[in-house]
């Protein structure tokens, strides 16, 4: 059993003559058979007719340009404000790479929180080697708030 | 003792004293003083006295910051050569060993004699001596610590006559202000003495402790910095390492001292304690306490934080900030990286 596709696409070539032996060979084939066929091959045909009745006019001097000049000058407009935009953004994008790179390959120093206290009772001690220690040492034992 | 033996030792002491071993084996810790004036020889006596006298007292600490003045007592007890200051007590001394009571027990912080390289303070001040005023009952020597360029007396130490001990000192600013005062309000025999035996509570040394201890260095590599002096006459005389990656220098004039500790990093302003005080320290920013025992201030110059504290007075504590921050204020390139790369550092 043979299977019949609906017509398509071949038809409009068919009538151009641009089919090879064999694809005209096949639509003739469902012509024959088919009604469809048929009654799409005349509508293709008489529309193909009725386009190339049509009259043809040739449009004024200077209309294609007043036509596609401001979309061209936009583009150009466009193609001009668009590269400042798009350097800018390379460039912020250059920018921030340096300097993630070198925030990354430079190692970012420790952060450091003396311990005054501590500090301040190391230099206590020390001093009071040196120097008499009931009047550096009693600092140590001082209670306040404001000791920091 | 024979006859021999007795014209043996005056010969040795003859000998020691001409070669001038004498003045250094009771001399203290200070050098350079070949003949010790009054005050250096006083000042020197009452640095040994608080370990050879056995006394129990209150010593009063006053100190002035912007939030107004201060005061705090603090028991001091001495012992059998044992010193303990605080009520638990939270300091004990014991020759040159300090011990500090710490929430999880005593620690150790110093255990070694340093060496006689402390200036003489006559070298840079100009002692007097006069008969002071009775500090807690007892009459006392006054020694005033003035410059020798305008005559300002910068501190007042009073000695007490009978025993030596340095029974009070003040700070004072350059308009004779008192800014600072240690000093007791009451001295007396330690308690329980009366009754012949030995008092249950008198000072001992702690039988177990965990050593804390700075250690020695030798040198100091960048970006550490060391210099031998700084400041008004302040000399290098210590070098140390503290726990947690810290340069301690110790600097003396023979009165006054500096630490100064060095960190590197970049420091965290956000992490110090309140109540400083901002500060310019030639041209950067510092942040200033003025606490009991004298001066602390923070400021970072290059990749090295620093705190400096000092128990000399802030004029003469900035002439040593300034020989720690060579370069004055940052330069254009620092400008611009601290700019740069502000943002990213994390």
């Amino acid at each position: 059993m043979s299977v019949r596709p609906a017509p398509d696409d071949r038809l409009s070539a068919y009538l151009d003559g641009e089919l090879d032996a064999a694809e005209r060979q096949a639509v003739d084939g469902y012509l024959e058979a088919s009604p469809d066929w048929r009654a799409e091959l005349e509508e293709v045909a008489y529309a193909r007719d009725a386009l190339r009745r049509l009259p043809t006019h040739e449009a004024p001097p200077g209309f294609w340009e007043e036509v596609l000049a401001p979309d061209m000058a936009k583009a150009r407009a466009r193609r001009r404000s668009r590269l400042p935009r798009v350097i800018g953004i390379a460039t912020a994008a250059v920018a921030v790479a340096a300097a993630v790179i070198v925030s990354v390959a430079i190692p970012s120093p420790d952060r450091v929180t003396p311990r005054v206290p501590a500090l301040s009772d190391s230099h206590a001690v020390r001093n009071s080697v040196s120097d008499d220690p009931i009047s550096q040492l009693a600092t140590m034992s001082v209670v306040s708030p404001n000791r920091p | 003792m024979s006859a021999s033996t007795a014209r043996g030792v005056v010969v040795i002491a003859a000998v020691a004293a001409l070669a001038g071993i004498g003045p250094f084996a009771i001399g203290g810790v200070h050098a350079g003083a070949d003949q010790p004036g009054p005050g250096e020889q006083l000042l020197d006596d009452a640095r040994r006295a608080a370990q050879e006298h056995d006394f129990s007292g209150i010593v009063e600490v006053t100190w002035a910051d912007a939030a107004g003045s201060h005061i705090s007592d603090v028991a001091v007890q001495s012992a059998d050569g044992v010193l303990a200051l605080g009520d638990r007590p939270q300091v004990i001394v014991e020759g040159s060993r300090r011990f500090v009571h710490a929430p999880d027990g005593w620690q150790t912080v110093w255990g070694q004699d340093v060496q006689a390289d402390v200036p003489a303070a006559s070298a840079k001040w100009k002692l007097t001596v006069r008969d002071g005023p009775e500090v807690a009952g007892r009459a006392t020597r006054e020694i005033d610590a003035a410059d020798r360029g305008d005559g300002r007396v910068r501190e007042r130490l009073y000695v007490d006559v009978s025993t030596g001990l340095l029974l009070r000192r003040e700070q004072l600013d350059r308009r004779g202000r008192t800014v600072r005062a240690v000093g007791f309000t009451s001295i007396g025999e330690p308690a329980g003495t009366f009754l012949g035996e030995a008092p249950a509570n008198v000072p001992r040394v702690p039988q177990r402790s965990t050593s804390r201890q700075p250690h020695v260095l030798e040198d100091v590599s960048a970006p550490y910095r060391a210099p031998g002096t700084a400041g008004d006459r302040f000399r290098l005389v210590g070098r140390y390492d503290e726990s947690g990656n810290t340069l301690h220098l110790f600097y003396s004039d023979g009165l006054f001292s500096v630490s100064v500790f060095e960190q590197q990093g970049e420091l965290d302003w956000s992490g110090l304690p309140s109540g400083g005080e901002p500060r310019t320290v030639a041209g950067r920013d510092a942040r200033q306490y003025r606490t009991s025992g004298g001066v602390v201030t923070v400021f970072q110059a290059g990749d090295v934080v620093y705190t400096t504290v000092s128990d000399a007075p802030i004029d003469q504590v900035d002439t040593v900030l300034d020989d720690f921050n060579p370069s004055g204020s940052p330069g254009i390139v620092q400008r611009v990286t601290d700019f740069v790369a502000g943002p990213f550092s994390w």
